[in-house]
């Protein structure tokens, strides 16, 4: 009955303490956080280093008094021997009265055959004397044996203070034994002090550890809390939110602040990535699906109403032009999204002039054919690291553009070196030019000025050299170009860092 | 000429197989890596077709492996991935040339020829000859019907390859990429302007053309 009465209790009381942890779950896992864990680490080290040193100091203190004070008793041991042997137990009895009386440092008991104190200033021989072999009555005193002894007593009144000494015992003719011993003095209290001292320093190190490890940790936990409820947020898809920096006079801040930041720079870029994923499907989306729109309804008509075998073949031919349109358009999204991500390309040294002089070489019969006049105004032996193939397209892409839409006069490419590591390259036109108004627009992405619209083209090409520009740590102006009969004419500039 | 097409895509591989027998060669299709190497290491054929990406044996490790145990049969490889990078990993695995997705079948026929009709490394003609056209490769000069044309530079190196692959229609991307060593679209007819000034060169003032258009393709040298 009482067992099971027990038990019942024994359930109540732990599943209350289960609950009590269930509800302050936050105590059990910073118990086990690495700042917690650490500080405990510590904390054990340094106690066990103190609890060694401690022992350390005790033990050769001890030693020292010890050897003294065994030194004196038995020198005292062998005068009070003498006195015995020369005068017998009565004259000894006299002189340890005599003694007991006037040295505080020297303790002495005499005691009977029977067991019992005949003199002295302790109670008792602080040892089992039963187990003390008692010399015959011929033997000589001086070959008996001597038993030596630590021990600690009380002095006088004074319970308050437990001292230390060392004595040693003989045990003489006819039954008699007389113990000597010397108070350890105050070098034994000062050595009892230090070691109760640290030892409950020790003891508090290690209460304050416990308390600042947990106090360590739960500052670490609320920054690593405040840090996962971010990466929560962000998993959840608010990309907007940024992990809560603090800032520092002193300038420095600690790892957590640098992860902060790191985390929030990481989360500044993904973000941009993100959006600039989301604007690149919206832009194919957008201008795919214009051409793609049209292709069906072409397709559908031929199927349709197609009369002759020349409609259907015309149909077919106009939708293969229609969809390989689609696929230029589409490869330079690609790669527009690829810079935009930040996949640089394959950045070498190479010969800037040499390129460009194999591109106004491959534009030149075009620019011509076309009745423009075309120059070319390129410095020598400008160097360059850059993804060569990338910075052919931005070029070619603007060349493309300035022929398309000049009508007359004269084409012209230029490249210098502006400043120190800074090259500019230059196609200048003398075409309808861009208005200051429209510049900004015409670098977005898909935009076709309206007197572009009825030419063919993607609206991209500007955008993708501009992407690669600042993929070279660059960037694309819009300018006057030449002045000719009607238009400004159009300035195109890429200011590239030369990357050397 | 022995085609061996290796395409996962049913569909695509047969129309690939059409397009190029329709051009008077034979093909073999396989649809996997390793059925595709086993064939190829039957050195059949003169012109090996390979997606990059097959199923059980990746095309690149494939054409590796070939080219490790020195099978030397030319290799046209076919990719969805585009990029200058890809195309240089092509090449680098042992590729000839690279074709990336989508393409027009004139292209892939192209291409394909031009591979099997390669000419051979070692071949130390210094004089190439077509009819009356005559190309000097060590003075660099050009003559047709014993007249002399004069050449720039870039035209000397189109007029080479157009000679070394006459009879076969070469197209613009391929001028491009083998003339120019450029990879990219151009949004203007760079090209045709280059041939048109080439024709006018070798073609005008004289009894026949040499240089044609293919409507839709490209161009083709015929004596």
């Amino acid at each position: 009955m009482w067992v099971v009465n027990f038990r019942a209790k024994f359930e109540k009381l732990k599943s209350w303490v289960m609950d009590s942890w269930k509800f302050r779950p936050s105590l059990t896992s910073l118990l086990q956080t690495t700042s917690f864990k650490v500080a405990m680490t510590f904390a054990g080290l340094f106690s066990g280093f103190a609890l060694l040193l401690l022992l350390f100091i005790y033990a050769s203190t001890v030693w020292i008094l010890s050897y003294d004070a065994d030194r004196g008793a038995r020198r005292e041991l062998s005068e009070l021997t003498d006195i015995w042997f020369t005068g017998g137990v009565n004259n000894l009895n006299r002189t340890i009265i005599q003694r007991a009386a006037t040295n505080s440092d020297s303790l002495y008991v005499l005691i009977t055959p029977q067991g019992t104190v005949l003199s002295g200033n302790i109670d008792a021989v602080p040892m089992d004397l039963s187990k003390i072999d008692r010399p015959e009555t011929s033997d000589d005193l001086r070959s008996v044996p001597i038993i030596g002894r630590g021990f600690t007593y009380f002095r006088g009144d004074d319970v308050r203070r437990q001292r230390g000494a060392r004595g040693v015992f003989l045990a003489g003719p006819d039954g008699y034994g007389l113990f000597v011993a010397k108070d350890l003095g105050p070098g034994f209290v000062l050595a009892e002090r230090i070691v109760s001292v640290v030892w409950f320093g020790s003891l508090a190190v290690l209460a304050f550890s416990v308390i600042g490890g947990y106090w360590v940790a739960r500052g670490a936990s609320r920054r690593v809390d405040e840090l996962s409820r971010t990466t929560e947020a962000v998993m959840a898809g608010n990309l907007a939110i940024r992990a809560p920096t603090r800032t520092y006079k002193s300038g420095g801040g600690d790892e957590f602040d640098r992860l902060t930041q790191d985390l929030n720079s990481m989360l500044d870029r993904t973000e941009k990535l993100v959006q600039s994923s989301r604007t690149i499907g919206d832009s194919i989306a957008h201008d795919l699906r214009s051409p793609l729109t049209r292709l069906r309804s072409n397709l559908e008509n031929a199927s349709l109403h197609a009369k002759t075998e020349e409609d259907l073949q015309l149909s077919i031919e106009n939708a293969i032009a229609e969809l390989d349109a689609i696929v230029v358009t589409f490869n330079a999204v690609l790669r527009l999204a690829r810079l935009e991500a930040g996949e640089g390309g394959n950045f070498k040294i190479f010969d800037l002039s040499e390129t460009l002089l194999e591109l106004a070489e491959l534009y030149e019969p075009s620019v011509t054919e076309k009745g423009l006049e075309f120059a070319s105004n390129i410095a020598p032996n400008l160097m360059m690291k850059a993804d060569k193939s990338l910075l052919f397209q931005a070029i070619a892409n603007i060349m493309d553009n300035a022929i398309k839409y000049t009508p007359t006069g004269k084409i012209e490419v230029s490249a210098k070196l502006a400043a120190a590591n800074k090259i500019e390259i230059s196609v200048q036109d003398s075409g309808p030019g861009i208005a200051a108004a429209e510049r900004d627009n015409a670098k977005k992405r898909f935009v076709r000025l309206d007197g572009a619209r009825s030419t063919p083209g993607n609206g991209i090409g500007l955008s993708l050299a501009q992407a690669i520009a600042e993929a070279h740590s660059g960037k694309l102006e819009l300018g006057d170009g030449l002045a000719d009969n009607g238009g400004v004419g159009l300035k195109v500039t890429l200011v590239l860092n030369s990357g050397l | 000429m022995q085609v061996l097409i290796v395409e996962d895509a049913v569909d695509t591989s047969k129309f690939m197989a059409r397009a190029l027998e329709e051009a008077g060669h034979q093909t073999q299709v396989a649809h996997n890596g390793v059925e595709g190497e086993n064939l190829a290491r039957s050195l059949n054929f003169d012109v090996l077709v390979f997606d990059r990406m097959l199923p059980l044996k990746d095309g690149m490790k494939v054409v590796e492996d070939l080219r490790a145990d020195g099978i030397n049969t030319p290799v046209l490889f076919l990719s969805a991935l585009g990029d200058v990078e890809h195309r240089i990993e092509g090449l680098k695995a042992g590729g000839d040339d690279y074709l990336s997705k989508p393409y027009s079948s004139a292209e892939l026929v192209a291409r394909v020829e031009v591979l099997g009709k390669r000419v051979d490394p070692d071949n130390r003609t210094t004089l190439l000859k077509l009819g009356d056209l005559e190309m000097d490769l060590i003075t660099r000069k050009v003559r047709r019907a014993s007249k002399k044309i004069d050449i720039q530079p870039r035209e000397f190196r189109l007029l080479e390859y157009l000679m070394r692959n006459a009879g076969q229609i070469v197209t613009r991307t391929m001028l491009l990429e083998k003339v120019w060593d450029y990879h990219f679209d151009p949004q203007t007819n760079v090209i045709d302007v280059h041939i048109s000034r080439l024709r006018t060169k070798i073609d005008k003032e004289f009894d026949h053309p040499m240089l044609h258009t293919v409507r839709g393709t490209g161009y083709r040298l015929e004596a």
